[in-house]
């Protein structure tokens, strides 16, 4: 069985890529953004991709599940993620996804899922419950929200601090929580992201 | 003597994965790899553990409360973040919480392990293009306004050549040889004269020195990543 595995995360991507072929023998390929994604299906020629739907540069890893099912139809795709957003999974599932595997799963059960969905039985692990399995990822306080629409608004640390009547080193713990939570480097990424996805606050 | 390697990981895939793969390293022994934010430290002491890599994007800035207790005890671990971010804010705060490195986890997995040596070694390895942000803040920080000098003057004359050596941009073994030590001996003045500042790592001691003798001197990207400091 050939894989490419696609994770942002490209520590666990390359890991869990020579965990794979080490333990498991599985054939696969680790790469980290879409575009490499479909590059490397068009090369590698895999029987499956597992991927996080939360990929940094597409914004939306379901777009790049209906790319891969627009131009290569018999690959199986599967999703793993941490992300809690029952919302996503669903729509995976709609478009298609052989399986959802949480990442709480270790490595061998990672290895007997990809076999089985390769022996065409789907498989679907519970979404993780947002309260009792808190992925910080997207989950942001109501005043980091508001941080978040501001610097999307493009307005200065001064400007925010000011209007919203904090410390400019509060509203940097905001700043830095919010960097971490969507996991982006930059205001100018945040931006991207607040314009893009829909913010849900606790 | 194999290093004696800990992961604390949000993610149990990725924990277990990184444990496989690191354990095919011939220098590496995976202690354990849990899921990060289940567990008690307390759990961990006495283990021989050299070094831990713990998740920075814990909930709640777990991580970072974890590795205050973690560096606390004696004979502690080397503590490896890592981030999805490299904020240089975050990274100052876990220096200051006693972290001896940070990787981000688009980084490489080859980084990664060379930054597990470097560490075990003692020294301080961070995100090239972030150090030289993260030296003006330690610089700058706002708990940091103890007199610098007087701390300084509390250091015997052998650790001060030490500090001064690495100060001038030395790498640690070049430390060793210029001043006839030991690369264990440099090690050992390297801890009494951090102790004595009250510092955690190399890098902030030489900051202090910086900042005591008012330099301003902004080191370039990889002024630390090429000494190993």
């Amino acid at each position: 069985m050939r894989l490419v595995i696609c994770d942002g995360n490209r520590i666990l991507s390359e890991a869990l890529a020579d965990a794979l072929k080490s333990d498991h023998g599985l054939n696969t390929v680790a790469v980290t953004t879409a575009a490499e994604c479909v590059a490397a299906i068009g090369s590698h020629l895999p029987t499956m991709c597992v991927l996080e739907v939360r990929l940094p540069e597409t914004a939306d890893g379901l777009r790049l599940i209906c790319e891969i099912r627009d131009r290569f139809p018999d690959i199986a795709v599967v999703i793993a993620s941490s992300a809690s957003d029952p919302g996503t999974v669903a729509k995976a599932k709609d478009l298609g996804v052989a399986g959802f595997l949480a990442k709480s799963r270790s490595v061998s059960e990672v290895a007997d899922a990809l076999r089985r969905i390769a022996a065409g039985q789907p498989v679907f692990d519970p979404v993780p419950h947002s309260a009792s399995h808190r992925d910080p990822s997207f989950v942001l306080t109501p005043r980091e929200a508001e941080v978040l629409r501001r610097i999307a608004a493009g307005q200065s640390t001064q400007q925010m601090a000011s209007e919203m009547n904090i410390a400019i080193s509060t509203l940097r713990t905001y700043i830095k929580n919010i960097f971490a939570k969507i996991g982006v480097h930059s205001r100018l990424e945040a931006a991207a992201v607040a314009r893009r996805a829909p913010l849900h606050s606790a | 003597m194999p290093l004696g390697l800990l992961i604390l990981l949000q993610e149990r895939t990725f924990a277990d994965a990184l444990a496989i793969r690191l354990e095919s390293e011939p220098d590496i022994v995976v202690v354990a790899a849990l899921d990060a934010s289940a567990l008690p430290p307390q759990v961990f002491v006495g283990s021989r553990v050299d070094v831990v890599i713990l998740d920075a994007d814990l909930a709640d800035n777990a991580a970072f409360r974890l590795c205050q207790e973690l560096s606390q005890a004696p004979g502690a671990p080397f503590v490896i973040f890592l981030s999805r971010s490299s904020d240089p804010e975050c990274i100052v705060s876990a220096i200051r919480a006693g972290a001896a490195g940070w990787v981000r986890k688009d980084e490489s997995l080859a980084r990664l392990a060379n930054v597990i040596r470097g560490v075990a070694q003692g020294e301080t390895r961070l995100p090239p293009d972030q150090i030289g942000e993260v030296l003006r803040l330690l610089m700058h920080g706002p708990d940091q306004d103890e007199n610098g000098d007087q701390l300084l003057a509390a250091l015997t004359s052998r650790e001060r050549e030490v500090l001064q050596c690495l100060a001038e941009g030395n790498r640690r073994r070049d430390v060793a040889k210029n001043l006839h030590m030991s690369p264990n001996t440099v090690r050992t003045h390297l801890q009494n004269l951090m102790a004595k500042l009250g510092v955690h790592t190399a890098i902030e001691a030489v900051a202090l020195t910086w900042r005591a003798r008012d330099e301003d001197f902004a080191p370039n990207g990889d002024w630390f990543a090429e000494r190993g400091v």
